[in-house]
């Protein structure tokens, strides 16, 4: 309980901002949704067989798993809040257009004559008679899809979109309760917060209704504008992968920038996604900067030319410049020091039983192996298809997400895996890595990618990230993410005195 | 006829069809300005549905009707619809609105101002006998049935039409307050002279409100006449029988106005006996008493004598009277 007080102390500016992305999406897509679903449904009530057939299409729409949606939407839309919020109004609409219908067509027909014979035009009476009386039925439709949404909104966050999906993605990769239960409860609690508000308008006069509806609307807009207007500087958007080294990566570059060019503003967004996601984000211009390793790009975002694999880390990185430069127009900065590479690694313990020194040792138990790895390294040439390969192996393994392959090979529920060489877990988990004798694995170094077209008007920000060039050994980087994973430092803090204490950055203080 | 005028309503050679039903076979009628004009039929028997060919909510298959000498084809149907008042079976106040709101629907769409429309509501409210400050801001489920229905007329004549519809209004209350309510409908209608078109499958209701009646049957208008033509003079046998029928529920509860209308009072009075005086609303049962006295009785219409009723007239009535 006091660390999951004290986590929430921590993140509390996070968490504000988190809550206020989430509250944007979830809001923004309730209000289209609404918008869509009433007026089509009114429409249905005076065209009774085309009303079934779109109840069935939005049912239909309704039971697309969430995350396949986002998925599909991607290719079409690109990433971040569209999609996101195109996704979530797709569920909203079920239950705002089901309770619509309903509710106007099962008002009692005798009204309805009554309104007729009255002489009330069709807009007199849908205003004054049946939306009045089916309000309360339309109202509970949209808190049905408001906690719908709210719930769905937090898997914004894998697709770039933010929100409170991102402190359970965090809290997942970092394997800390506390960051997965403070995103959970806050989420639950808005949609409770937001559902009782909305049922205080259903017992409120119709009058009372649009008053809120439109006073909350125009916060919104008047919110939204002026963080728009507020916002004179240019503003660079630098986005970093799931997990912590990205994460005080582009901290640093946060730092760097703005120390250098005071015209700039840099807007993070961190664990972002996976690689072909990021580097889509950089094309699409949806982001400006992200932190990548040579041997990813060489292995995974560009066309392959000649030899890749067996290279020297710096012939590793030239290679990847050359083919961004060529095949992109993309600029990749220069690398920092530390090489990170993928291993293999067991438990010590399970290394010592076996004698296990190198990879190729793994021969011997074969029949014993039971290993989970991540999904990108099953699949990559330099990855597990590689070492089968090369050391004439045949591993099958899990594809487990990164975190919790760690916690597998914690618990013993796997006894081999793959790792980055930076992960902080191998000295928390007492975990060594195999020797690659054959050289499978690239050396990689980590640089910032971005478009050619902003390093060459922005020469300021070049020189400001070029700073980290041939900065942070192995041990920097291993025992800053520690920092963050294990001691639950933030990014921003360790990225900071890093770079203060490599003179790189003048303390401010 | 009792008027010569130009009738407000009339019917010419109307018939209507549901599908293949024929529900209404050539129908022609005429009601005059100021009329308390009753349809009275079984169910099935096409009295709704002429009601509702007035304010066209069915239109009809063939011929035509007339409002005020005009085709209604010719009118725009909302604003004929402003002239017309209707009082529904199922009452339909609107739920989501007060008492207030209720009786102003029509007088709002005719752009009357607000102050208007609020006097003309307390004063109507009061002419129902509900207290306008205690009711004008209940809604309606907080009201009675019969409270309910006086709220459904009040919305009806806020506007003032010249015609007003009754479906049925009062089918689904107590016989009490339908007596009320009745009398309230006989009341207002002799202080607003409008044209009221009155349905109701209930003979006897249709024999106190309406200054004429039409009796209805499977789409086809038997006999339109006064109620005591009605009673002395059916053109066949179903007429008869529709309106003996409605004395047989309890006999001891027929009034008396039954028996005037049917010939069984006389002008002459007996002189060798004194005779109580009962009004024509008074029962068989009080006639029985007051007889166990007297020879006879007299019997009053308001508070003119309109003749006198001895022992073997009520005997006779008895052994005559249809079950």
């Amino acid at each position: 309980m006091t660390i999951l007080w004290n986590t929430f102390l921590d993140q509390r500016v996070e968490l504000l901002k988190a809550l206020w992305e989430h509250l944007q999406i979830s809001l923004t897509a309730l209000l289209i949704a609404i918008v869509i679903a009433i007026p089509l449904a009114i429409w249905a009530t005076h065209h009774k067989n085309i009303a079934e057939f779109l109840l069935q299409i939005t049912s239909v729409l309704q039971t697309i798993p969430s995350l396949a949606l986002l998925g599909l939407l991607i290719p079409l839309v690109g990433i971040g809040s569209v999609p996101a919020i195109i996704a979530l109004v797709i569920y909203a609409l079920l239950p705002i257009f089901q309770n619509t219908y309903v509710g106007i067509d099962e008002i009692d027909p005798s009204l309805e004559e009554a309104a007729d014979a009255f002489g009330m035009s069709r807009l007199r009476k849908l205003f004054k008679v049946e939306i009045p009386i089916a309000l309360p039925v339309i109202i509970s439709g949209i808190r049905t899809a408001l906690v719908l949404i709210i719930g769905t909104a937090t898997l914004a966050a894998l697709i770039g979109a933010g929100g409170l999906g991102n402190f359970i993605l965090l809290g997942i990769d970092q394997n800390d309760t506390s960051l997965i239960l403070i995103g959970a409860i806050t989420s639950a609690l808005l949609a409770i917060i937001l559902s009782a508000l909305i049922k205080f308008l259903q017992t409120a006069r119709l009058r009372t209704v649009i008053a809120t509806v439109g006073v909350i609307i125009v916060g919104f807009a008047g919110a939204s504008t002026y963080q728009a207007v507020s916002q004179p500087k240019e503003n660079i958007v630098i986005a970093g992968k799931l997990g912590s080294e990205p994460d005080i990566l582009i901290h640093m570059y946060k730092d760097l920038i703005e120390d250098q060019d005071k015209s700039v503003t840099v807007t993070l967004k961190p664990n972002f996604g996976t690689t072909s996601f990021l580097f889509n984000a950089l094309k699409s211009k949806s982001i400006d900067i992200y932190p990548e390793f040579s041997g990813t790009v060489l292995e995974s975002l560009v066309k392959k030319s000649g030899q890749t694999t067996n290279l020297s880390a710096h012939k590793t990185y030239v290679k990847a410049r050359d083919a961004l430069k060529n095949q992109f127009n993309m600029a990749y900065l220069k690398p920092m020091a530390y090489q990170n590479t993928f291993a293999i690694v067991v438990k010590k313990s399970f290394a010592k039983k076996y004698d296990l020194k190198t990879i190729g040792d793994l021969a011997a138990i074969e029949n014993q192996i039971k290993a989970g790895m991540t999904l990108e390294f099953i699949n990559r040439t330099d990855g597990l298809k590689g070492i089968n390969k090369k050391y004439g192996l045949n591993i099958n393994a899990r594809s487990m997400q990164a975190s919790l392959r760690y916690e597998a090979l914690n618990r013993g529920n796997i006894n081999v895996g793959d790792a980055y060489s930076t992960d902080s877990q191998l000295k928390q988990l007492n975990l060594v890595m195999l020797k690659d004798t054959k050289h499978v694995f690239p050396p990689y170094q980590g640089a910032p990618i971005m478009s050619e077209k902003l390093a060459a008007s922005h020469p300021k920000l070049v020189q400001a990230l070029n700073k980290l060039a041939g900065k942070i050994s192995d041990e920097d980087m291993q025992k800053m993410n520690y920092e963050v994973n294990v001691k639950k430092e933030s990014a921003a803090k360790v990225a900071k005195k890093y770079l203060i204490s490599h003179g790189l950055l003048r303390d401010a203080k | 006829m009792m008027n010569k005028n130009q009738p407000i309503i009339e019917f010419k050679d109307v018939r209507k069809e549901f599908g293949e039903n024929l529900a209404i076979h050539d129908l022609n009628l005429a009601i005059q300005p100021g009329e308390l004009f009753v349809l009275v039929g079984t169910s099935g028997s096409g009295k709704t549905t002429t009601l509702k060919m007035i304010n066209q909510l069915i239109t009809q298959t063939d011929g035509d009707i007339l409002f005020n000498g005009k085709k209604l084809k010719e009118f725009d149907k909302r604003s004929l619809r402003l002239d017309i008042g209707y009082v529904l079976q199922q009452i339909a106040l609107f739920p989501t609105m007060t008492v207030a709101q209720n009786i102003s629907v029509i007088p709002d769409m005719k752009k009357m101002p607000k102050k208007q429309i609020a006097e003309i509501t307390d004063n109507l409210l009061a002419q129902v006998g509900l207290n306008p400050d205690e009711y004008r801001n209940r809604m309606p489920d907080e009201l009675s049935g019969g409270e309910q229905q006086r709220i459904g007329i009040v919305r009806a004549l806020a506007a003032k039409p010249p015609i007003v519809l009754f479906d049925e209004p009062f089918s689904a209350l107590d016989p009490i307050v339908r007596t009320q309510l009745q009398d309230l409908v006989l009341d207002l209608h002799q202080r607003m002279h409008n044209t009221i078109v009155f349905v109701t499958h209930d003979m006897d209701e249709a024999l106190k409100l309406g200054d004429r009646i039409g009796v209805m049957s499977h789409g086809q208008l038997l006999q339109v006449d006064t109620p005591d033509n009605i009673a002395q003079h059916p053109v066949n046998e179903f007429v008869e029988n529709f309106f003996a029928g409605t004395v047989a529920k309890n006999i001891f509860d027929t009034q008396l106005a039954k028996l005037v209308r049917t010939g069984y009072v006389t002008k002459a009075k007996s002189p060798t006996d004194e005779a109580t005086i009962l009004t024509d609303t008074a029962t068989l049962d009080d006639a029985f008493q007051a007889l166990s006295k007297n020879t006879q009785i007299g019997v009053k219409h308001d508070t003119q004598l309109v003749g006198y009723l001895n022992r073997q007239a009520v005997m006779r009535y008895l052994s005559e009277v249809k079950r």
